[in-house]
């Protein structure tokens, strides 16, 4: 076939315009350390980044959640441990004022002492967390406990839970419920008896000398601390759960990254030889395409 | 004596003629760079002989013709390949643009706005009472919209701009038709004479390529005129070019018979059918997805958060997001006024610890929307996505075979009617020698003459 010098020159010029484009590709490979720079340079490879990076975010959003929801339920157990205490405390004395023996002046400290226990139990139950009740329910900007000078209590919180979004699978909710953590069923089979009814019955008996009314007191604050017992058992099972998610949380994160990474990461010694690679191509393209015009049959007429 | 005359006119026959290829030479090496030029050939014969006393007896060398080397096959080839290139190289571009505008690799980006959004909604659910929650919220929904917002003005940018590429090649295209219709006539006119139009027909077969690379046209030869059709309506008849006019979406030529329609559909090439088919099927597809994706984010949203109640709220029912697809989608303006009347309680009051509808609104993002139920959000976003991709490197890959193609057909057309510049300087040296023995049998004759005269 006729090879004419237009067709070798274009050639030659196609060749190392060829050459040129590759070093380029090459070179925003190094550049960037991104293998992928576009839709178009893999498409499929494009949507797992996408996917992969989402995921990721999703992941930190549930890990901000579980933060959240154990310093929640750390909260709620350092106060309900400090509750445990102060109804121990009750119930001695409950005890100790129990037995026929009268003495108007420890009756009197006993007294004082229950209105004391009484009013740091109410402390406990509007402990708040940031700014927000953890025992109100719902309504967690109003202080949910009250009481009147007669030691009446009233609850003005509702029996709302917080919800809590572990992981794509599972959520958590939170039991902010104040009025049903500290009160108990009656054994009686009546209706559920307030924790604060029950000290402020301890102390009207006390008042009233009513060896019997401080008697009854006894096994029901026993029945308290059971309750509440139960209440931070629960508490206790989401937080583990909640660090059992975490820690998974933390393997599916590593996973991702890993994947994400062997997708979009240039390897950069490899990108680094290849950018190499393609620049000595494209000294040899240049090379060849100087030699091709050298000669011609007028060089050698005369 | 009339011998001697003829060896003269013998003489001088052999001069012309290797002058005259000498000549066709040097304008073939002149033009070994020239595009679209075809090389020439001097076509020589013998004279006519004479009856002499001695027999049959030859009278030198004429030329016949000078010819033009080509084959008319593959010059038809290219006008056709030049079409399908110049219809891929349109498209590719377009998709290249496209293929920026869903490119997330530098950051921001549709993917990571959705994800803050549902972030967003998450911190809320953690804090409904909060007034900062609320204002990140709002914040981060509003780069959401704007995202959304910028995509479709950019693709209608796109749509926008091919439009009027596409009216300013028209205004080419009637212009490179008339540059046709005026070398047809010409050609045709020095045809006529019996002379060659060589040049002409170079020159002529350039602007009929150039004229497929930009409009699919289709090429009939008919003795000295190319006649030049668009979807079977003629474009350039004999000498005379037919003005082409837009009338988005199709096209009219303005015949004499009066103006005639060339729908969309029957352009089979070049960068006008690449910018049409990117403009009015390609990017539609996308604006469509694009829209689905907004308007099934509005309606999820909306219809979850009007039932839930803003932080003080009895009655509820407020929107999210006003507007319809992705080119309006916005905040509820009476929210951006207020944030309390984001809806993160679900019960009415809008108790500040209540954050069921915020939990509702946030579980969104893991729900199966689109698509007959079968997709997520993000997973219709990123499936968009890989559409793209993958149709802007196919419409590299298809410009790259054409590219291949057209390079093919060139080295045909040059095997057959290309300059080797070696080879003309042959036939340079050849041309000259044979002139330089001319020469010598005209002054052997001039000897010859004198020879007899000084014999007198």
């Amino acid at each position: 076939m006729r090879v004419t010098d237009q067709q070798i020159f274009r050639s030659t010029q196609n060749d190392v315009l060829t050459a040129r484009n590759r070093l380029f590709e090459a070179q925003k490979k190094v550049a960037t350390g991104r293998n992928i720079n576009a839709p178009s340079d893999d498409p499929i490879g494009m949507k797992k980044v996408l996917g992969y990076e989402s995921s990721l975010m999703s992941i930190t959003q549930f890990e901000r959640n579980i933060n959240f929801g154990k310093s929640w339920i750390q909260t709620a157990e350092q106060s309900l441990a400090h509750a445990d205490e102060l109804l121990t405390e009750a119930r001695d004395i409950a005890i100790n004022q129990s037995s026929q023996h009268f003495d108007q002046d420890t009756r009197d400290s006993a007294i004082k002492i229950v209105e004391g226990l009484y009013d740091q139990l109410m402390d406990m139950a509007n402990s708040r967390l940031g700014g927000s009740f953890i025992f109100a329910g719902y309504n967690n900007e109003t202080q949910p406990f009250e009481r009147d000078s007669d030691y009446n209590i009233t609850y003005t919180g509702d029996d709302g839970a917080l919800g809590l979004r572990i992981s794509e699978n599972s959520t958590i909710s939170l039991n902010a419920n104040g009025e049903e953590i500290f009160q108990i069923d009656d054994p009686g089979g009546g209706a559920p008896i307030s924790v604060f009814d029950l000290l402020r019955d301890l102390r009207t008996a006390l008042q009233n000398d009513d060896l019997t009314g401080i008697q009854d007191q006894i096994p029901l604050l026993g029945v308290v601390k059971d309750h509440l017992q139960d209440v931070r058992a629960e508490n206790s099972g989401q937080h583990l759960r909640m660090g059992m998610t975490e820690a998974h949380l933390s393997k599916v994160r590593l996973n991702v990254e890993n994947s994400l990474s062997d997708l979009q990461q240039a390897d950069m010694a490899s990108a680094v030889l290849e950018l190499q690679m393609e620049q000595t191509a494209y000294e040899a393209a240049l090379s060849a395409a100087s030699r091709v015009f050298q000669q011609s049959l007028l060089d050698f007429l005369n | 004596m009339t011998d001697l005359n003829q060896i003269l006119s013998i003489g001088k026959s052999a001069l012309l003629a290797q002058q005259r290829a000498i000549q066709t030479t040097s304008h073939n090496i002149a033009n070994a760079n020239t595009s679209g030029y075809t090389r020439q050939q001097v076509n020589l014969s013998t004279r006519p002989p004479v009856l002499t006393a001695a027999g049959m007896s030859g009278t030198g060398v004429q030329i016949v013709s000078t010819e033009r080397i080509f084959d008319p096959y593959v010059d038809a080839q290219i006008v056709d390949q030049n079409g399908a290139v110049g219809q891929w190289e349109a498209m590719d571009q377009t998709l290249a643009q496209v293929d920026i505008i869903f490119n997330e690799t530098e950051g921001g980006g549709l993917n990571s706005a959705f994800s803050a959004f549902w972030g967003a909604w998450q911190d809320l659910a953690n804090n409904p009472g909060g007034a900062a929650e609320r204002q990140a919220l709002l914040s981060q929904s509003g780069i959401l919209t704007d995202n959304f917002n910028q995509m479709a003005e950019d693709l209608n940018q796109i749509q926008t701009d091919l439009t009027t590429q596409i009216g300013l090649a028209v205004g080419e295209i009637n212009d490179m038709a008339q540059e046709v219709a005026d070398l047809n006539d010409k050609i045709f006119r020095v045809e006529l004479t019996g002379q060659n139009a060589n040049d002409l027909r170079d020159k002529r077969q350039l602007l009929l390529n150039d004229l497929s690379r930009s409009i699919g046209v289709e090429v009939t030869e008919n003795g000295s005129y190319a006649e030049v059709s668009l979807g079977g309506q003629p474009l350039v008849e004999h000498d005379q070019a037919y003005t082409l006019s837009f009338s988005d979406p199709d096209f009219e030529i303005d015949t004499p018979g009066g103006p005639v329609s060339v729908p969309a559909g029957s352009i089979n090439g070049g960068e006008v059918a690449g910018w049409l088919a990117a403009r009015d099927t390609v990017i539609p597809q996308y604006q469509t997805q694009l829209d689905a994706l907004a308007a099934g984010l509005i309606a999820a949203m909306n219809t979850q958060h009007a039932a839930g109640y803003g932080l003080g709220d009895d009655t509820g029912g407020t929107n999210f997001f006003s507007g319809t697809g992705a080119a309006d989608i916005d905040l509820n303006g009476a929210i951006v006024a207020d944030p309390n009347l984001i809806a993160a309680a679900g019960d009415p009051g809008g108790l500040p610890g209540d954050n069921q509808n915020a939990l509702a609104i946030a579980d969104l993002q893991f729900a199966q929307l689109l698509n007959g139920g079968t997709q997520t959000l993000d997973e219709a976003y990123q499936s968009l996505v890989v559409e793209v991709g993958s149709d802007a490197s196919q419409a590299s890959a298809r410009l790259d075979n054409e590219t291949a193609l057209e390079n093919h057909l060139f080295n045909r057309r040059q095997a057959i009617s290309g300059v080797s510049i070696d080879e003309e300087t042959i036939n340079l040296l050849k041309f000259e020698q044979a002139y330089q023995a001319a020469s010598r049998i005209i002054t052997t004759a001039d000897e010859m003459f004198a020879t007899l005269i000084g014999m007198i």
